[in-house]
């Protein structure tokens, strides 16, 4: 019996499930192997028997508290898919400000119904089993996903930062360069795209394990950015992550 | 028989080497050089400083597919071994030396059956370095800033011509195939005597230490805290690692085909200065910290390679200096550790 799966997106771009339908040459073969039954941006059904769910997005609403608990609950398996449901992606960037001032940016006035509250990260809602990382995330690597899980082996995600996969590409170093780039603390497993293509790391793949937080943030000041516009960098992906104390 | 190529000669000698191999030369990329494989003999540039990477990783891509499995047949494996007659055009001597230093290691029992037989169908043509092609480097200091071996061509280059060495078969049938060169004469000889003399007055030592001496100078300064004073600085981010012309670890990722049937075993250029490169199974790492970590690099490079093959592993390239955006510098480290066994610290 091929694994049921659901792929479920709460506030987000959507691109992270966009990327799962850009597997356009290994689709035909994929859904020969997984049965998809709840998948807004692809399919009509809404199946609600699932082993595998993937969610896209963070909670940005108190409504959606309750509908992560209820995929939880139904699931065995749960991926946070992507840097919003990972990380709480750039939604968390509304933290920042303060909570009465959302509405009244966004729409002018404060006095219409919503009930939005602080980005929260799905692991700040229920247990995560996996992190798909990434914003938006890796065809590649969503396919090695769930290779991994059909053959119950546990997917691997590169345990180094950016960095090697940029180097390895013969590029030239933004930072030796004098521009900012966090690649040199931030999981790798993109190819490096951004650098590659001459734009910074923003972290959209979260910190990785071992990074040195504050020798970047040395190098990165000694460059000419202040504490502040570093700390505003790091908050693009990072700004829940338990790094602040060290910007 | 040693030849010269006019400057201007150039271009038909690139042109005709692109009729039998890959030529794989320095080109500008960002206002650097790296080795790429070119299309047309104006991409060269002959007079670069340093590359990006080394031209080694030719002979050792990264990704570099291994083998090719069945998820449902163990046994039906099928091993892949890949090389293309390829020409290394313009290798400074650090390069040169890095290459024979790779020889040395991946040729050893058991041997690295994918290098040699890339190695085997490369033809490396050096380019001599007349002076220091920027700062930070050891060549100089290493004596690495001169090839006696490794190349099947080199070229010096001696004023409006440059001289060119033949110095094995591969190299003779190179020549004999360009065809029209004028034979080295004695001019030309005397020419690249004094140009080569005049090097050593260019070069300028970076290390105030006997490098003869600085093996057994680390070993004395195991427990010193200058590799503490490193660990503050590295991001342990593995590019000091992977622009090295004699690294050569690995790692081992498996691709798995969608119809989940056949897999393909690559290899993927790793590095010990990442985090979790001494993580093993059960969860224990190793090398836990960033300062275990650089004073190992250092002493693979110094030490365990010097005891294995009788030289130092590193040709003093500075490729590791120019690329660490933290300036943890190799330079600085010798230096400091000659002064502090001086000291008697």
């Amino acid at each position: 019996m091929p694994p049921k799966i659901g792929v479920f997106s709460f506030t987000s771009c959507e691109g992270c499930q966009l990327q799962i339908l850009n597997l356009e040459d290994e689709i035909p073969t994929l859904i020969e192997q997984i049965d998809i039954v709840n998948f807004r941006e692809a399919i009509d059904e809404k199946g609600q028997d699932y082993e595998i769910a993937f969610i896209e997005g963070s909670v940005t609403r108190e409504s959606e508290i309750e509908e992560v608990k209820r995929i939880r609950e139904r699931a065995r398996v749960l991926i946070a898919l992507g840097a919003c449901s990972h990380l709480g992606g750039v939604n968390v960037l509304k933290n920042f400000h303060p909570q009465g001032s959302w509405l009244s940016t966004v729409y002018g006035r404060s006095d219409i119904f919503s009930d939005t509250i602080p980005t929260k990260r799905i692991k700040d809602v229920v247990p995560v089993d996996l992190v798909l990382p990434g914003c938006p995330i890796d065809k590649r690597e969503f396919l090695r996903f769930v290779q991994g899980l059909l053959l119950n082996i546990k997917p691997r995600l590169p345990d180094y930062p950016v960095c090697v996969e940029c180097r390895s590409k013969g590029n030239v170093c933004l930072v030796e360069e004098g521009k900012w780039c966090l690649g040199s603390v931030t999981r790798a497993g993109c190819g490096a795209i951004c650098p590659t293509y001459r734009d910074a790391c923003a972290g959209c793949r979260g910190i990785v394990e071992g990074s040195n937080i504050e020798s970047l943030r040395n190098i990165l000041m000694e460059k000419g950015y202040s504490k502040e516009e570093i700390r505003d960098k790091f908050r693009i992906f990072n700004g829940l992550e338990e790094i602040q104390n060290l910007l | 028989m040693d030849v010269t190529v006019e400057y201007n000669d150039i271009d038909r000698f690139i042109l005709a080497l692109q009729s039998r191999y890959n030529v794989i030369a320095p080109v500008s990329k960002d206002g650097r050089f790296i080795f790429d494989l070119i299309d047309h003999p104006s991409k060269v540039s002959p007079k670069y400083d340093s590359t990006l990477l080394p031209p080694v990783k030719w002979i050792y891509p990264n990704d570099e597919a291994l083998l090719e499995f069945d998820l449902k047949d163990a046994a039906k494996i099928k091993e892949i071994t890949e090389s293309n007659k390829q020409a290394l055009l313009f290798v400074h001597p650090c390069d040169v030396n890095a290459i024979n230093i790779m020889d040395e290691i991946l040729a050893e029992e058991p041997s690295d059956v994918n290098y040699l037989k890339r190695r085997w169908s490369t033809v490396i043509i050096g380019y001599e370095c007349l002076g220091p092609c920027k700062e930070n480097i050891l060549c100089f200091d290493k004596s690495y800033h001169i090839a006696y071996s490794g190349f099947d061509l080199f070229f010096t280059d001696i004023g409006e011509r440059y001289y060119v060495q033949v110095a094995s078969s591969t190299g003779k049938e190179i020549i004999e195939m360009i065809g029209g060169l004028k034979k080295a004469g004695f001019s030309d000889k005397t020419e690249l005597f004094r140009v080569r003399d005049e090097r050593k007055m260019r070069f300028k030592k970076s290390i105030h230490g006997n490098m003869d001496m600085l093996s057994h100078m680390l070993k004395e300064a195991y427990n010193d805290e200058i590799w503490n004073i490193e660990e503050k600085k590295c991001l342990s981010c593995g590019a000091c690692n992977i622009v090295c012309p004699t690294c050569y670890c690995f790692d081992v990722v498996d691709e798995i085909c969608p119809d989940m049937e056949k897999g393909t075993r690559y290899r993927r250029w790793d590095g010990c200065q990442l985090h979790g490169f001494c993580k093993v199974a059960t969860g224990e790492n190793f090398r836990k910290t960033a300062a275990e970590r650089v004073r190992h690099r250092v002493f693979k490079k110094e030490v365990y390679l010097k005891k294995r093959f009788g030289r130092s592993g590193c040709v003093g390239c500075g490729r590791c200096i120019d690329h660490c955006i933290a300036n943890i510098s190799l330079i600085e480290i010798f230096n400091k550790v000659f002064d502090r066994v001086r000291e008697g610290v």
